[in-house]
C-alpha cells in the first residue's frame, strides 16, 4: 500500500518535471527535498545507507563511513577502497567529518537513523547547515528494504534496477513468510544468537538485530523487549545452559573456532548436535550488524539452516544468483561454498 | 688505630649547586659530636653521606678503615644507626612494631621476628622509659615520644654509632632536655653520637666536640668550649652573642640584644 | 586472637567459595549437589550418568573457573594495592598508580581490534601492562631523581598516555562488533573465564602474591621513608623494583582475565587495616583472603541478580565508592 502511494508520488514527479534547478521529491520520511536533476555523487551517513547505495550502483558512493574491513574488500569493486572516509552517524566511533563531506560535495546526503533522538536531531541540524540536501530512507526493519531499494533506485535514476531488486526482495520476504507460516509451532527451532568473542552477548527476541530468527521459523531463546538499541546484552553461561537451544548462530569466527572445544559449551544441545553455525559475512554480514541487503539472502540461508527438510533449496546456486544480481559478481561454485562457510 | 668513621675530601652538589666542598673529618669511638651551622651549610648532607644514603660526588667515606661503598648495607646497619628528624607519619604502626624494625638487619629473608628480637626491642623501650607505649599507634603519641621511639629503634639495631638529624626539632623544652640527658647517659655507656643541631647551647651541654659548618666547609672543629665563641656564632648566624661561663655548670650563649 | 585471624579468614573464604559453587542461574537441587559431592569426593554412587555429566559441566567447567578467577583477581588487586600503598607511603594509592591498568586495557583493546585469537589478546594485555609501567619508570629515571614523587608523576603521565591510546583504538574500532566488545570488556566481567585461562594464570598470580607477601617487613620499613629504610639495611632500589614488578604482573593478569575491576585494590587494604592493624605482615595476607572473598561475593551478585549479567567491575565500583567515602575519615586519622 505504502509502496503504491510512493509510486504515485514519484510518478507525478516524473510527469511534471520542475523547471527550476533540481527537482523536488518526497523522501521516505515524508519530507519534501529538492535535489539536482542529475545525481552522480551520494554520501550516506550510516553504513546501511552506504550498502543500499552499493546494491543499486557502487558508482554513486562518494565517501565511506569507515575504512573497509577485510571482509568488505571481497567481491566489492576495488574503487571503493580509494574513497575518502567521511565517518558517519554510527552511535560511537567515527563521527562525521563535515569538512571532508563538504569537499566531496555529494548531490545529496542519504540519511537513515535508527531512532529519533536528540543526538540525531542535532546531527540533522548540523547536516542542514552545510546546505546539502538530506534524503531520508527507512531501513528500520528488513520489511522496509523492498520499498527502500525501489525509492533510492528511482531517485538515482536507476528505475529498472530498482524494480529488479525490489522484486527479489519482496519475493524473498513473501516466500520466507509463507514457508515459515507452514512450520508448526512445535517444529520451530530454538535459536541462540551468540555475539562477541566469548559468545555470551546476545539480542532479545524483539530486537531488530535478531529479526531474521522468527522470519525463518525460529524462536529466539532470549525472550523480551529490547533493553536498548545497542544490544549485545550479556548473559551468563548458565543462562545459555538453561535455554539449551537447538541451534546456535555465531557472529564471531573466533568464538566459532572455540565453541566445540570449550568444555563449558559441550552440554548444550546445539553443540552436542553440532548445530552451531557461523553466520556468513562476506562482503557484509548476512544477519545483523551492520544491517544490509545481504540479509535478504540471510533469510534464505537461515530458513534452510533451521529447517533443511522443509525448506529445500540449493544454497550454492542461490548464493551465486544473489551475488550476480546485487553485487554484480560471478561466483564460481567453489567461491559460493566458501562464502557460505567462511 | 684506625678511625671509627672517616670522611675524606668529600664534595657534593645538588643540581650544580655546591653544598659540600672538600670536607675531611675523622670520628673516634665514644665521641659525642655535634654539627652546627645555618640552614644549607651542608651538615645534613654530610650526615647522609656518612650514612651511605647519599653518594659523595668526590671523596670517600671509610668505616673502620673500609670504604663505605664496599660494606654490605645490612652489616653497616648493625654498626651505625640513623635517627631521622620526626618525619611525616606513614601508617599507624604500633610503637613496638616501629622499634622492631631496628631488628631488620638481623633478619634472614623468610624468618619472622624471633623471641630474642622482641626481648631486645622491649629492653630498648624500657631503657628509654617508653615500654608502656608499646601498643600505642606511633602516629598518636607526642613528638617527644616519637623521637624516643626512633632512638629505641636505633638501640634495638644494636649499633654503636648513632647518627641523629636535629633530634630536638619540634620538641618542647622539657622533652628537649630529657632527650639530651638521655643522649648523655647513653654516651656514658660508650656509644658514639654524631648529631646535627641548631642550638649552640645544646652542643655546649652535651658534646665533646663541635664542628661548625658554613657554605659547605668546616670552619671550626674542637671542644665546644673552644669552638663556640662569639666570633664563630656571628660568622655562622650573623647574631651577636655573649658566651657566658656559668659557675660549675658549663657555658651558655646569650644574645646581646636580650640584655 | 590475632594468631587466629588469618586462619579464620581463610576458612571464611573457603566457605564463601563453596556456597558460591552451589549458587547459579541453573538451579540444582541440594540433594543433587550432595550426591554429586559424594560421588566426586568419596566415590559414592551419586546421580545418574547423564546427570553427572551435566552437573560436572555446570559445577566444574562453568562455576568453578569463574569463582577461582574472582578469588584470584580479588586477591591480586588487593595485595597489589596494599603493597603500593606501603611503597608509595600513601593509603589512597591504587594498583593502577603506575599505569599498569591503563596499559593493560589498551593492550586488550588493541588485541581485540588487531587479532582474532583470544590468546593474542591476552598476551597483548599483559605486555602493555608492563610497557606502561616501564614507561613510568623510564620517565622517573630520566630525571635522575629516584624518588617516590617522580615515580608517581611518571605513572600519571604513562597512565594518561595509554588512556589516550585506548581512546584512539576505540575510535578506530568497528562500532558494530569490536567497539561493544571492548567497552564491555573494560567494564570488567568474568563471564569469559574458562579452565584454560585459570590454569595459565594461577601459577604466576600465586607466585606474584607470594613474593609480595614475603616482602611485608621490607614494605613496613619502606613505608617509614626511603632514607630510614636504607639506614635499616634495606636495599631500597631492589625491593622497590621487585614489588613493582610483581604488583604489575598480578594487576595485568587481572585485566587479562576479567577486564577492569575497579576499587578493589583501594578499599580492601583499608578494610584489612581496620581488622588487623597496619602491619603489612598481617595486612598483605589478610588482603589476599578478604579481597578474594569480596570479589567472589561481588561476582555472585553480578551473575545472579538479573537474567542478564551486570559487569562485575561496575558492581565493585558501585560498592567501593560509597564505602570509600565512609572510611575516608578513618583513613585520614590513621595517616596524617
Amino acid at each position: 500500500m505504502k509502496v503504491k502511494v510512493l509510486f504515485v508520488i514519484l510518478f507525478c514527479l516524473y510527469v511534471f518535471p520542475l523547471f527550476a534547478q533540481g527537482r523536488e521529491i518526497i523522501d521516505m520520511s515524508g519530507r519534501k527535498v529538492t535535489i539536482p536533476d542529475r545525481i552522480s555523487k551520494v554520501v550516506a551517513v550510516s553504513p546501511p545507507g552506504t550498502y543500499l547505495l552499493y546494491a543499486i550502483d557502487p558508482a554513486f558512493i562518494a565517501g565511506l563511513n569507515f575504512p573497509l574491513w577485510e571482509n568488505e574488500k571481497k567481491y566489492t569493486v576495488a574503487s571503493l577502497g580509494k574513497l575518502p572516509v567521511i565517518g558517519g552517524l554510527v552511535g560511537q566511533g567515527r563521527t562525521l567529518n563535515r569538512e571532508v563531506l563538504l569537499q566531496v560535495r555529494p548531490d545529496f546526503v542519504l540519511f537513515w537513523a535508527w531512532r529519533d533522538d536528540a543526538v540525531n536531531r542535532k546531527f540533522e541540524t548540523a547536516l542542514d547547515q552545510l546546505g546539502l540536501p538530506r534524503v531520508s530512507v527507512r531501513l528500520d526493519s528488513i520489511d522496509d528494504y523492498p520499498a527502500a531499494l525501489l525509492f533510492l533506485a528511482d531517485v538515482l535514476g536507476k528505475k529498472e534496477r530498482g524494480l529488479l531488486l525490489h522484486r527479489y526482495a519482496a519475493d524473498t520476504l513473501r516466500q520466507a513468510k509463507a514457508a515459515a507460516a507452514l512450520i508448526a509451532e512445535s517444529d520451530k527451532v530454538t535459536v541462540y544468537y551468540a555475539e562477541g568473542p566469548d559468545g555470551l552477548g546476545t539480542e532479545r527476541a524483539a530486537s531488530l538485530h535478531a529479526e531474521l530468527i522468527p522470519l525463518a521459523g525460529g524462536v529466539n531463546v532470549h525472550q523480551g523487549e529490547e533493553l536498548d538499541h545497542y544490544g549485545m546484552e550479556k548473559v551468563s553461561m548458565e543462562q545459555v545452559l538453561m535455554y539449551d537451544p537447538e541451534v546456535i548462530l555465531v557472529k564471531e569466527k573466533s568464538f566459532f573456532d572455540t565453541v566445540f572445544i570449550d568444555p563449558r559449551w559441550q552440554n548444550i544441545r546445539a553443540v552436542r548436535d553440532r548445530r552451531v553455525y557461523l553466520i556468513p559475512y562476506i562482503p557484509y554480514n548476512w544477519f545483523d550488524r551492520p544491517p544490509s541487503f545481504m540479509r535478504l539472502l540471510g533469510i534464505k540461508w537461515l530458513l534452510h539452516t533451521l529447517h533443511p527438510d522443509l525448506y529445500q533449496i540449493d544454497m550454492t546456486a542461490e548464493t551465486s544468483s544473489f551475488y550476480k544480481l546485487f553485487l554484480g559478481v560471478d561466483l564460481s561454485e567453489k567461491e559460493a561454498r566458501e562464502v557460505l562457510n567462511p | 688505630m684506625t678511625n671509627l668513621l672517616e670522611v675524606k675530601r668529600a664534595g657534593f652538589a645538588y643540581r650544580g649547586q655546591e653544598v659540600l666542598n672538600d670536607v675531611s673529618l675523622a670520628f673516634q669511638r665514644g665521641e659525642v659530636v655535634t654539627f652546627l651551622g645555618p640552614n644549607g651549610s651542608g651538615k645534613t648532607t654530610l650526615l647522609k653521606i656518612m650514612l651511605g644514603i647519599l653518594q659523595p660526588k668526590t671523596g670517600t667515606v671509610l668505616f673502620e678503615g673500609r670504604a663505605l661503598k664496599t660494606i654490605p648495607r645490612r652489616d653497616f646497619a648493625r654498626q651505625v644507626a640513623y635517627v631521622p628528624q620526626i618525619h611525616r607519619e606513614s601508617f599507624a604502626y604500633k610503637v613496638e612494631e616501629v622499634v622492631l624494625m631496628g631488628r631488620m638487619p638481623y633478619q634472614s629473608f623468610f624468618s619472622a621476628y624471633s623471641r630474642k628480637d622482641r626481648d631486645i626491642a622491649a629492653a630498648s623501650m624500657d631503657r628509654l622509659d617508653i615500654l608502656d607505649l608499646r601498643d600505642r599507634p606511633y602516629t598518636e603519641i607526642s613528638g617527644g615520644e616519637r623521637q624516643l621511639t626512633l632512638i629505641a629503634r636505633a638501640l634495638a639495631q644494636g649499633a654503636g654509632v648513632f647518627i641523629m638529624d636535629e633530634p630536638v626539632n619540634g620538641l618542647d623544652y622539657g622533652n628537649q632536655m630529657r632527650l639530651l640527658s638521655g643522649i648523655k647517659g647513653l654516651a656514658a655507656e660508650g656509644l658514639t653520637f654524631i648529631i646535627t643541631t641548631h642550638f649552640p647551647d645544646h652542643a655546649l651541654m652535651t658534646a665533646d666536640r663541635a664542628i661548625l659548618f658554613k657554605d659547605g666547609a668546616v670552619i671550626a672543629d674542637g671542644p665546644p668550649a673552644q669552638t663556640i665563641t662569639r666570633e664563630a656564632i656571628f660568622a655562622l648566624y650573623r647574631i651577636d652573642v655573649n658566651v657566658v661561663s656559668m659557675n660549675d655548670s658549663g657555658r651558655v650563649c646569650m644574645p646581646v640584644w636580650a640584655n | 586472637m590475632r594468631r587466629l585471624t588469618l586462619p579464620l579468614l581463610a576458612l571464611l573464604l573457603g566457605a564463601i567459595m563453596l556456597v558460591s559453587l552451589s549458587l547459579g542461574k541453573y538451579r540444582i537441587p541440594a540433594a543433587d549437589l550432595l550426591g554429586f559431592a559424594g560421588w566426586k569426593l568419596f566415590g559414592l554412587t551419586g546421580p545418574a550418568a547423564d546427570q553427572k555429566a551435566l552437573l560436572e559441566n555446570i559445577l566444574l567447567d562453568i562455576r568453578l573457573p569463574r569463582i577461582l578467577a574472582a578469588a584470584m583477581i580479588g586477591a591480586s588487586l588487593s595485595v597489589a594495592g596494599a603493597a603500593f600503598q606501603a611503597l608509595f607511603i600513601n593509603p589512597l594509592v591504587s594498583p593502577g598508580l603506575l599505569g599498569v591498568l591503563a596499559g593493560a586495557s589498551f593492550g586488550a583493546a588493541l588485541g581485540m581490534v588487531l587479532s582474532k585469537s583470544w590468546a593474542m589478546v591476552q598476551l597483548s594485555t599483559l605486555a602493555f601492562g608492563f610497557v606502561a609501567v616501564g614507561v613510568a619508570l623510564v620517565i622517573a629515571k630520566a630525571y635522575r631523581i629516584n624518588s617516590v614523587i617522580m615515580l608517581v608523576l611518571g605513572g600519571i603521565i604513562s597512565g594518561a598516555f595509554f588512556t589516550a591510546l585506548l581512546s584512539i583504538v576505540k575510535y578506530a574500532a568497528d562500532p558494530y562488533n569490536q567497539l561493544p566488545a571492548i567497552v564491555y570488556w573494560l567494564m570488567g566481567n568474568l563471564s569469559a573465564v574458562d579452565c584454560k585461562t585459570i590454569l595459565f594464570i594461577s601459577l604466576p598470580a600465586a607466585a606474584g602474591i607470594g613474593v609480595i607477601i614475603l616482602h611485608a617487613r621490607q614494605l613496613n620499613v619502606l613505608s617509614m621513608g626511603e632514607e630510614e629504610a636504607k639506614s635499616l639495611g634495606i636495599n631500597v632500589g631492589r625491593v622497590r623494583l621487585i614489588v613493582i614488578f610483581f604488583a604489575t604482573l598480578i594487576s595485568a593478569l587481572t585485566v587479562m582475565v576479567g577486564g577492569m575491576i575497579g576499587w578493589v585494590g583501594l578499599i580492601i587494604p583499608h578494610i584489612c587495616r581496620m581488622i588487623v592493624g597496619p602491619n603489612n605482615e598481617m595486612v598483605l595476607p589478610a588482603a589476599a583472603l578478604i579481597g578474594a572473598a569480596y570479589l567472589v561475593l561481588a561476582d555472585d551478585i553480578a551473575r545472579l541478580l538479573f537474567s542478564y549479567e551486570i559487569p562485575t567491575g561496575i558492581l565493585t565500583s558501585l560498592i567501593g565508592i560509597p564505602f570509600f567515602a565512609l572510611v575516608l575519615k578513618n583513613a585520614q586519622r590513621g595517616w596524617r
